[in-house]
């Protein structure tokens, strides 16, 4: 008990002396998960939309799957694209392995079930007279959905919030597709895990607080979009 | 407009034949035939429940008929110019979405997925709220709007947009009477442009005084007359009983408390039909000829001379049981419930 409080409090005293390589673990953190989060909300809130709306054989089955696609875990993404993207494997020629375009790329496969799903949920959520009254206005495919969108931004704010945060949070893929290296694909998440391992746990918990506050700052940001939308 | 200098040939700004449109193989509507003129209003009158606004979404385009033709502005809808033709008629929904924008905003969308410039969707969509009385409103954010003032803008919305056809679904439920006679009045303006209305009410006093012509819609199956056994008058007590004289000698017994001018119809499946006249416990019992035998859907229509005439509607087996041929002698009988009161003031 008193080994782990004394933990604890190191790892507060810590915090007020971190250097800049956890700032640069911190910068990598938000970069890559802000990218993948723009890049699978790109894809994913088209693809939630149609889903939502369109009617055809097989909707069931599909949204079945999507569903446990939401719970493949990170280290398998990691593993498959590890396949995929080493030296000798099918893209290996690309050289992306170890790279943060390729934690990106991972990261994008994990959130795109996630914000597909929600999205597709805040469609069929919408109130169906949205889009009626769109069409009825004269509003085209395009013009209806832009509509949707912005009659629904909350849910479908929702569905980017908790991509951002299951992709911030996952350690699987930055690991093996990012490596590690310092100051280079080096995520908060992957740098815990390195310090806890090195048994730095102090460092550790410190980094672990640090992750906590950036993905509290993050969803202030959100709450304060949220609020926009609420207004209006 | 060439869209329109080709269709002008055709004096029907819609037409319907053999529509059906069936939800998971249950039939909601079935139209034969329909026609609506340019620069027509028509009600459609009919129990909540009776298909009214499905009957509009298929005609707004919104939802596809299960099977059937419809032709608007003269030219048959097919899918390469449902998304054309379905610019050219609006429906305005009984309880209006309000898009989250100011009232003006809401009014100027119809425009501006039109391609109008900003400035003048705003201005267009100005001159529509003047035009409803909601000028004062217009920056006001529409949800924070009441269902009245909501249904109003929803109109500006419309009327913006000058379509052919408006379709308006309860046009009136939730408006005061105020607003309702500057809702009349921007209906009444329509017509002159050569554009036609179609509204759905269950108020048939609404639906006589808006429309030049009024249709019957029950169970999903349009009545040219607007409803059958609809009768106007006034409801007096005779005894201290509420009743309606609907033709000389012919006085209504009915259970409301509604008096004065207003309403009545009597729904012809409840209307019993004997050879003689039966002690019963109903409060209406008329003597007439029967005038006419009609086949209709799974059942005959029976329109018996009580003065006026008035239609049963009954199976085949129990007309063939009866002998029932025109110019027969039978008495028409019916409870006091099963006539509905419309309009009139509360006692």
């Amino acid at each position: 008990m008193s080994w782990t409080l004394d933990q604890f409090l190191q790892a507060l005293r810590l915090l007020g002396s971190l250097d800049a390589d956890v700032y640069r673990a911190v910068a990598v953190s938000l970069g890559v998960a802000s990218a993948s989060t723009v890049l699978a909300a790109a894809a994913g809130l088209p693809l939630g939309l149609t889903l939502g709306l369109a009617r055809f054989r097989g909707k069931r089955l599909l949204t079945t799957v999507l569903h446990a696609l939401m719970a493949v875990p990170t280290v398998l993404i990691g593993l498959v694209f590890y396949a995929v993207l080493s030296r000798q494997g099918l893209l290996g020629g690309w050289r992306l392995l170890y790279t943060r375009s390729a934690i990106v790329l991972g990261q994008c496969v994990l959130a795109l079930p996630l914000v597909t799903a929600l999205a597709h949920a805040a469609t069929e959520g919408l109130d169906p007279r949205v889009r009626r009254t769109a069409r009825t206005l004269g509003a085209g495919r395009w013009r209806t959905a832009r509509t949707l969108l912005s009659e629904g931004r909350r849910s479908y704010l929702a569905a980017g919030v908790a991509a951002f945060g299951r992709v911030f949070g996952e350690v699987g893929i930055s690991m093996m597709l990012g490596g590690n290296i310092r100051a280079y694909t080096r995520t908060v998440t992957t740098a815990i895990a390195l310090e806890t391992a090195k048994g730095e746990v102090a460092l550790g918990l410190a980094l672990g607080i640090v992750l906590m506050v950036v993905a509290l700052g993050m969803n202030l940001v959100f709450l304060r979009l949220h609020g926009r939308g609420d207004r209006t | 407009m060439t869209a329109t200098s080709t269709a002008t040939a055709t004096a029907h700004a819609i037409e319907v034949r053999n529509l059906t449109k069936a939800y998971e193989g249950r039939r909601v509507l079935q139209v034969e035939r329909f026609a609506l003129a340019r620069g027509a209003i028509a009600a459609v009158v009919g129990p909540n429940g009776s298909g009214k606004t499905t009957l509009l979404s298929v005609l707004a385009l919104l939802e596809p008929a299960t099977t059937g033709e419809i032709t608007l502005m003269g030219r048959p809808v097919g899918r390469r110019n449902r998304d054309a033709l379905r610019r050219r008629v609006v429906m305005v929904h009984e309880e209006p979405w309000m898009f989250a924008a100011t009232a003006l905003g809401n009014v100027a969308y119809g425009l501006s997925a039109r391609g109008v410039g900003r400035r003048e969707a705003r201005r267009r969509a100005a001159a529509a709220l003047d035009a409803v009385g909601m000028a004062e409103a217009a920056e006001r954010p529409a949800r924070r709007l009441s269902a009245g003032q909501r249904r109003r803008v929803a109109l500006a919305r419309a009327l913006a947009v000058e379509p052919e056809v408006l379709l308006l679904d309860e046009p009136l439920a939730g408006v005061d009477a105020q607003h309702a006679g500057v809702i009349e009045r921007a209906l009444a303006r329509f017509p002159r442009q050569g554009r036609s209305v179609m509204l759905a009410t269950h108020r048939l006093a609404a639906a006589y005084r808006l429309a030049d012509r009024c249709v019957g819609l029950v169970a999903g199956r349009l009545t040219e007359t607007p409803l059958d056994n609809h009768f106007a008058g006034t409801v007096v007590e005779r005894d201290g009983e509420p009743v309606m004289q609907i033709a000389p000698g012919c006085t209504v017994h009915l259970a409301t408390d509604l008096r004065g001018p207003a309403h009545v119809v009597i729904d012809p499946r409840t209307v019993i039909l004997s050879r003689r006249p039966a002690a019963s416990s109903a409060r209406n019992t008329f003597f007439g000829r029967v005038a006419a035998l009609a086949v209709q859907g799974d059942g005959v229509r029976v329109t018996v001379d009580v003065g006026v005439p008035v239609v049963a509607q009954v199976t085949e087996r129990s007309m063939r049981q009866m002998g029932l041929a025109p110019g027969q002698q039978v008495a028409v009988i019916f409870k006091t419930l099963s006539v509905t009161v419309y309009g009139g003031k509360q006692a």
